[in-house]
């Protein structure tokens, strides 16, 4: 039989048990407030009850357009309890993108900072419905527009809601990553998906009530599942570590001291800027005691300093795709010799089987390189595309070439095609690559990872195009982290025998040469303000 | 030093760094962020490179949307905290 404390089944169901026996403890510490769980229950079943009132149905998407705060999770677990499916939107995306995902995945309500509210108003993109998170009058709208204000939300009732009719494999949220047509991709991630995924973390971290939690990732990004899920699985706290923060390595290790953080799951890039800035060496974080890392390859240089500077930490490294959670993983017994390549992958995970197989679908010998397939509860339903979900293969193509190794853990080879990984954010280059070709002074564009960065090489029609307006036009389409860093005008792209561009010799061409937009177009001296 | 030396230092920085050396439409009022230049992350890379390039040590709370605006922004903070208000 089920233990349905320690089983709930829906990620909503998480919270009022810890409610209900230790209401006082703290469930969100925010930069400057706390949230404890007793409040985040009931506001959790306030915005439940008034996405009811407001006419939202079970399925129907709701996003979630806020800072990282225990507000945003009660709003998740609102349209969770509500029945409804939530969709984190990224605070730091222009408009235009937060625009189509809403066109997408056809969102009739968004919850909604109040300085997000006038970017969106700005920009002429709206929902018929914004609950507005924070004090004071909205701004006005459009007349098909209706604007909640906060009051609202605090006038709804707090008592728990019934929903007889839920199931584990209702989906659960949606996070949208890059796409390669140039629209973002919103996968489809059920109750059961996440579950298995935050009842696997939960008991490798050893979870535990004392635990503060770090919560680093955005809450569009996978990673945040563990930051917010499994923590409130174990009533433990989760403790933000704010957007401002993580810009510092020297303020996040502050941060870990001051609120005697325990648990930390981020990308490397985020550790590695607190190595770099000294502060770790300096003051240590003693009260770490696990580091999960995800999303990129961990520089066997820098974990190794990482590990000796964090002398009482367990380190894991885990794997896996948006569209999988979490299928691999392994953790990092000792500190890696100098020679060290690369650390593993690890094993499946999560209840979790894959496979490795060449281009025939045949399972490769060991020791051989294919492409990873991964079967099991944390595989996504499927991708909700323009409306409509379409669902997932199974077992799920990764797109990432492994190979098992002598001693049966998965070594990681790269990406199959076009997606690469900048400071750990997926960015497929198609997309970078259409929203540049949307300039109408741009006839082709061709992205690619170079050192670490995004690049990209561009031919324009227009011979008065200069980069800055290019960067201009990309901020206006596409969140930071997906604007290329380098960008160099070229008068025509080398091509294959059949025409196609050549992105081989475009990518050996931007490596050997020094240049960089074309030296006629740029004058001789660094221009001067008016 | 200079109010121009400092903008000079900066303006290059940028093109060279965001701009791949294309100075054309940028001056000391382009906005930083609309420009697609400054994120949460090429901020740091920025503020690295006024702590080494002017000697000075830029305090937590200089790091804001308001000082990191544009080249004249970041000059005054420069100026302020190399202490030679001129």
């Amino acid at each position: 039989m089920r233990d349905l404390v320690r089983d709930p089944m829906r990620i909503d169901r998480l919270v009022a048990p810890v409610a209900a026996h230790a209401p006082e403890r703290i469930a969100v510490q925010g930069t400057r407030e706390a949230m404890t769980y007793g409040e985040l229950d009931r506001l959790g079943n306030r915005f439940a009850h008034l996405f009811l009132s407001l006419g939202v149905r079970p399925g129907d998407r709701v996003g979630v357009h806020l800072p990282r705060s225990g507000i945003a999770i009660a709003a998740m677990l609102g349209a969770s309890r509500a029945q409804a499916v939530y969709v984190p939107l990224d605070p730091s995306s222009p408009p235009s993108r937060m625009k189509t995902i809403a066109a997408d995945c056809g969102l009739l309500h968004v919850v909604i900072a109040p300085a997000l509210l006038a970017n969106w108003a700005a920009a002429g993109v709206t929902v018929p419905h914004f609950i507005v998170a924070g004090d004071g009058d909205p701004p006005t709208l459009s007349s098909d527009v209706e604007a909640h204000p906060w009051n609202e939300v605090q006038a709804a009732s707090g008592a728990a809601v019934e929903n007889p009719r839920t199931s584990p494999d209702d989906l659960a949220y949606l996070l949208y990553t890059s796409g390669s047509t140039g629209v973002p991709k919103g996968v489809m991630i059920s109750h059961r998906n996440a579950l298995a995924f935050v009842e696997w973390a939960a008991e490798t971290a050893r979870l535990v009530e004392q635990d503060r939690v770090a919560s680093v990732a955005p809450f569009h990004f996978d990673l945040s599942v563990f930051d917010i899920w499994a923590t409130l699985s174990r009533g433990a706290t989760t403790v933000i570590v704010d957007e401002a923060t993580v810009l510092s390595g020297r303020r996040m290790v502050e941060r870990i001291v001051e609120q005697r953080i325990t648990v930390w799951y981020s990308v490397p890039s985020a550790l590695i800027l607190m190595l770099e800035s000294g502060a770790l060496a300096e003051q240590g974080a003693p009260s770490l005691r696990v580091v999960f890392f995800a999303g990129e390859v961990f520089p066997i240089r820098h974990l190794r300093r990482l590990m000796t500077a964090l002398p009482l930490a367990r380190f894991f490294n885990l794997f896996g795709p948006t569209e999988t959670n979490v299928c691999l993983a392994h953790k990092v017994r000792e500190i890696p010799g100098e020679d060290a390549v690369a650390i593993p992958i690890g094993r499946a995970t999560c209840g979790d089987v894959i496979s490795i197989v060449d281009e025939s679908g045949a399972i490769v010998p060991d020791g051989s390189v294919g492409e990873l397939l991964v079967d099991g509860p944390t595989v996504m339903l499927g991708y909700w595309n323009a409306g409509n979900p379409v669902l997932a293969a199974h077992p799920y193509p990764t797109g990432d070439f492994v190979e098992r190794g002598p001693d049966g853990e998965i070594l990681y080879h790269g990406r199959r095609d076009h997606m690469v990984k900048v400071r750990g954010f997926r960015v497929e280059l198609g997309e970078v690559e259409t929203a540049l070709a949307l300039h109408p002074g741009i006839l082709e564009a061709v992205a690619f990872a170079h050192e670490g960065q995004l690049v990209a090489v561009v031919r324009a029609s227009d011979p008065g195009l200069s980069i800055l307006a290019i960067r201009r036009h990309c901020a206006t389409r596409l969140p930071p982290y997906m604007i290329p860093t380098g960008i160099r005008l070229v008068a025509e792209l080398p091509r294959t025998t059949s025409g196609k561009v050549d992105r081989v010799r475009i990518k050996n061409t931007f490596t050997t040469d020094s240049g960089t937009a074309p030296a006629a177009a740029v004058p001789e001296s660094i221009s001067r303000s008016a | 030093m200079k109010d121009e030396d400092i903008r000079q230092s900066l303006r290059e920085y940028i093109v060279s760094t965001w701009l791949s050396g294309d100075s054309r439409d940028f001056d000391d009022e382009t906005d930083l962020t609309q420009a697609g230049i400054l994120d949460s992350f090429s901020t740091l890379d920025m503020a690295a490179f006024i702590d080494d390039r002017f000697r000075i040590r830029l305090e937590p709370s200089d790091i804001n949307a308001e000082s990191f605006r544009n080249v004249s922004s970041l000059t005054c903070i420069v100026k302020q905290r190399l202490g030679n208000e001129t």
